[in-house]
């Protein structure tokens, strides 16, 4: 039932933004095949230009400063996952930072293997997001583009109507339903009525 | 009031008596309707997907770990809003609990005030699930019993294709994909193709996030 690839490989240009971390720590991720782009605080990194592709944000702070960072980034659109090392961490802080949207929460002093290893997986949701982001917004722009009577037989479609009724309600010849059914599969891009109603599924999440 | 569907449910899963008692002793003493469980085994054996319900589970049981309940829980696209207990546990277990699918994390002793608050936010939350878990939970149990050869031509079904094209690809007749998707149709409980992928595709969101 799982589509094969769950987890695909590093994509090219993957990013690492590192904030306040030691230098060891970009090294490492350069390493591991990421670019890595250190700042010293968080305004640094927000003043930049947005992110654009795969990344990932590592935050040497509290889970305040977590919270409030993530905050400022989805605020600009900018849903990149957010590690925290936290260093000397309560479990209080550790479940506040998650709650306020942390992807990770390492605390004490992590290895720096551990610290690449969480930096990839988040890199690699990241990637996966991305991808059903992009898929999603395709679909939702065709779906605006459907016009009044698309939209109709769509509604019959997702209800688990047969032509047949659908022409019943709309007071439309099986033939015609036959038309614009025809006609909103091409407009969606669905090869089939089943494909069409997957897309909407994942586009109403 | 214990079997009234309608109302909300609380799981108590803790392996100390005196920890049972005393979470019973509150949530009810707050009108709330409770079950215990000794283990996280009892729990999975006790669990209603249809009436909405939340979870109070310790993290460290014998046998199943909390962590590990939550995980079981949402592979069978049940996501019950829970709370964590934790008597020394560490950030990692946190938030491994919190990916996991944790609405909250709590440390022993925990005060009154607390843990009520955090319940009532489970409480809010499992109002919304609970349509969506008994739903997801008999597509599941009946994914189970499809065969694999349904399984293979389920696939093809959710991506959209239509009858010809899962023939030709799986080198038999329309006929036969048409005779397997009925079959399917049944199983799963489902109207029609369109209702089908719709279970379908609910239970693998629940699944995945």
């Amino acid at each position: 039932m799982q589509e094969a690839a769950r987890v695909p490989d590093l994509p090219p240009r993957a990013k690492a933004h590192l904030i306040a971390c030691p230098d060891a720590l970009a090294g490492a991720l350069s390493e591991a095949g990421l670019a890595v782009l250190a700042h010293e605080s968080p305004q640094t990194l927000l003043r930049g230009t947005g992110d654009r592709g795969a990344c990932c944000v590592v935050l040497t702070g509290t889970a305040t400063g977590a919270v409030a960072l993530r905050r400022e980034l989805v605020g600009r659109g900018i849903e990149a996952p957010l590690i925290l090392l936290a260093g000397a961490c309560t479990i209080r802080e550790a479940v506040t930072a998650m709650k306020g949207g942390a992807f990770d929460v390492l605390d004490g002093e992590p290895s720096q293997q551990e610290v690449v290893g969480a930096v990839l997986t988040a890199v690699r949701h990241d990637t996966i997001r991305r991808t059903r982001q992009a898929r999603r917004g395709a679909i939702a722009q065709r779906f605006e583009h459907l016009t009044g009577r698309e939209h109709q037989l769509l509604d019959g479609l997702l209800a688990g109507q047969s032509p047949k009724e659908i022409a019943w309600e709309l007071g439309l010849s099986a033939r015609t339903v036959e038309v614009h059914r025809r006609r909103t599969l091409a407009a969606m891009g669905a090869h089939s009525a089943a494909d069409l109603v997957r897309m909407i599924h994942e586009l109403r999440g | 009031m214990l079997d009234d569907p309608n109302r909300l449910l609380i799981y108590v899963v803790d392996d100390d008596e005196g920890i049972r008692a005393v979470l019973r002793w509150m949530l009810e003493a707050h009108g709330m309707d409770v079950v215990c469980c000794p283990t996280a085994e009892h729990l999975l054996e006790l669990i209603d997907p249809d009436r909405a319900c939340c979870l109070v589970l310790d993290a460290c049981l014998p046998g199943m770990s909390g962590v590990e309940v939550l995980r079981q829980l949402r592979s069978r696209g049940i996501g019950v809003p829970t709370i964590l207990l934790t008597g020394y546990g560490s950030v990692r277990l946190a938030v491994e609990a919190m990916r996991a699918g944790a609405l909250d994390v709590l440390e022993k002793p925990f005060n009154e005030a607390t843990l009520l608050a955090a319940v009532r936010d489970a409480a809010v939350q499992a109002v919304h699930t609970r349509k969506r878990a008994s739903e997801n939970v008999r597509t599941a149990q009946a994914c189970e019993s499809l065969t694999p050869r349904e399984h293979e031509i389920l696939d093809y079904i959710v991506d959209g294709l239509p009858s010809r094209e899962i023939g030709e690809t799986l080198g038999i007749s329309p006929r036969t994909v048409d005779v397997h998707r009925a079959n399917i149709i049944q199983k799963v409980g489902a109207q029609s193709t369109p209702d089908l992928i719709r279970r379908i595709v609910g239970l693998r969101v629940a699944v995945e996030l």
